[in-house]
């Protein structure tokens, strides 16, 4: 069981479909995903029980246009700041893949996306993945 | 089981009786409004329909559009996020029917990113006597346009409830085919 599995969980998500559930954004394979369930926007947000630190961020999608990410290291998932906001290109359907390094490792309890709108009435995401490289031996979370 | 959210917008001339849809549609019972008013800008309706044949169940947003043209232009703006479009005429007037067309170029023209679909809807279907527009043109005209097409009375609340029945169906029957694409495209990458 990798770091993401025990210590991250999604403490919110605002769509439900119980056959492709947020929980599947932190699943590590790409094959199993969260689906959007018409209108947006769409958000979720990460919890860590045990705050991280990390520079790197891998999303995966489909049919996303626009997105924010914001993160907190507040206990309470309140007062988060924008750290990425991005508009990606139509894709046609496939995964869109963004790969993003921040100017520094931040620390982080709470992580949230938005996603502002889409190429399509549902878009979908498939993973997330943050990544502290060198900063604290390089574990991967 | 899933609940799926979508925009649908209601547009067409004035007097065609877009809002008494909205109402008798959102309210069920007997909602049809006694008097007219003319709307302003848009209203928002909402209503929840349970697909056929299935768990799964569709929420709308109905946004219905003023169709005084003087709104057409902040309209638009609102139109760019919608998921469906039903365009209503009344069969009791030949300019509404006429004008559909125009209704239809409007709304492709700020339709977003969204694959969207839509329904023509004749209404008044309880006024027969004073039929202007025949079933077969508004049928031909649909067909013309790749729309479904439906009458009805919201008066009688006759009909009503297949046009949100077909939108619905198909809104999810999209949802589905997007879910299958993606699951199929997982099989094929590893």
């Amino acid at each position: 069981m990798t770091l993401t599995e025990s210590n991250a969980f999604v403490s919110m998500a605002s769509s439900a479909d119980q056959d492709y559930p947020a929980s599947n954004i932190l699943d590590s394979s790409e094959k199993v995903f969260w689906m959007t369930t018409g209108l947006y926007p769409q958000e979720f947000i990460i919890t860590f029980k045990e705050p991280i630190e990390f520079r790197h961020i891998r999303f995966v999608t489909s049919n996303v246009k626009r997105f924010v990410m914001f993160t907190t290291s507040n206990q309470e998932p309140k007062n988060f700041e924008t750290i990425f906001e991005k508009t990606l290109p139509n894709n046609e359907n496939n995964l869109q893949i963004t790969d993003y390094t921040l100017d520094r490792s931040i620390d982080v309890r709470h992580f949230k996306c938005v996603i502002l709108a889409g190429y399509d009435s549902f878009s979908s995401v498939h993973s997330l993945k943050f990544d502290a490289e060198n900063s604290r031996m390089g574990k991967k979370y | 089981m899933v609940l799926l959210h979508g925009k649908l917008v209601v547009a067409g001339d004035m007097t065609v009786g877009k809002t008494a849809i909205c109402h008798v549609a959102g309210n069920d019972v007997t909602a049809f409004p006694k008097s007219y008013n003319c709307t302003n800008m848009a209203d928002l309706v909402l209503k929840q329909i349970r697909v056929p044949d299935s768990d799964d169940t569709v929420e709308f947003f109905l946004f219905d559009s003023s169709g005084n043209s003087i709104y057409l232009d902040s309209l638009k703006d609102a139109w760019v996020t919608m998921d469906m479009y039903c365009i209503v005429y009344d069969i009791t007037d030949r300019n509404s029917f006429k004008n559909c067309g125009m209704w239809l170029e409007q709304l492709s023209q700020s339709r977003g990113d969204h694959n969207v679909f839509g329904v023509l809807v004749g209404n008044k279907k309880d006024k027969e006597n004073y039929r202007a527009v025949s079933t077969q043109e508004g049928k031909q005209l649909a067909t013309s346009r790749k729309m479904e097409f439906f009458e009805c009375s919201a008066k009688d609340n006759k009909g009503i409830a297949e046009i949100f029945k077909h939108l619905a169906s198909e809104f999810v029957s999209r949802y589905r085919k997007r879910i299958r694409t993606l699951e199929k495209m997982g099989r094929e990458t590893y």
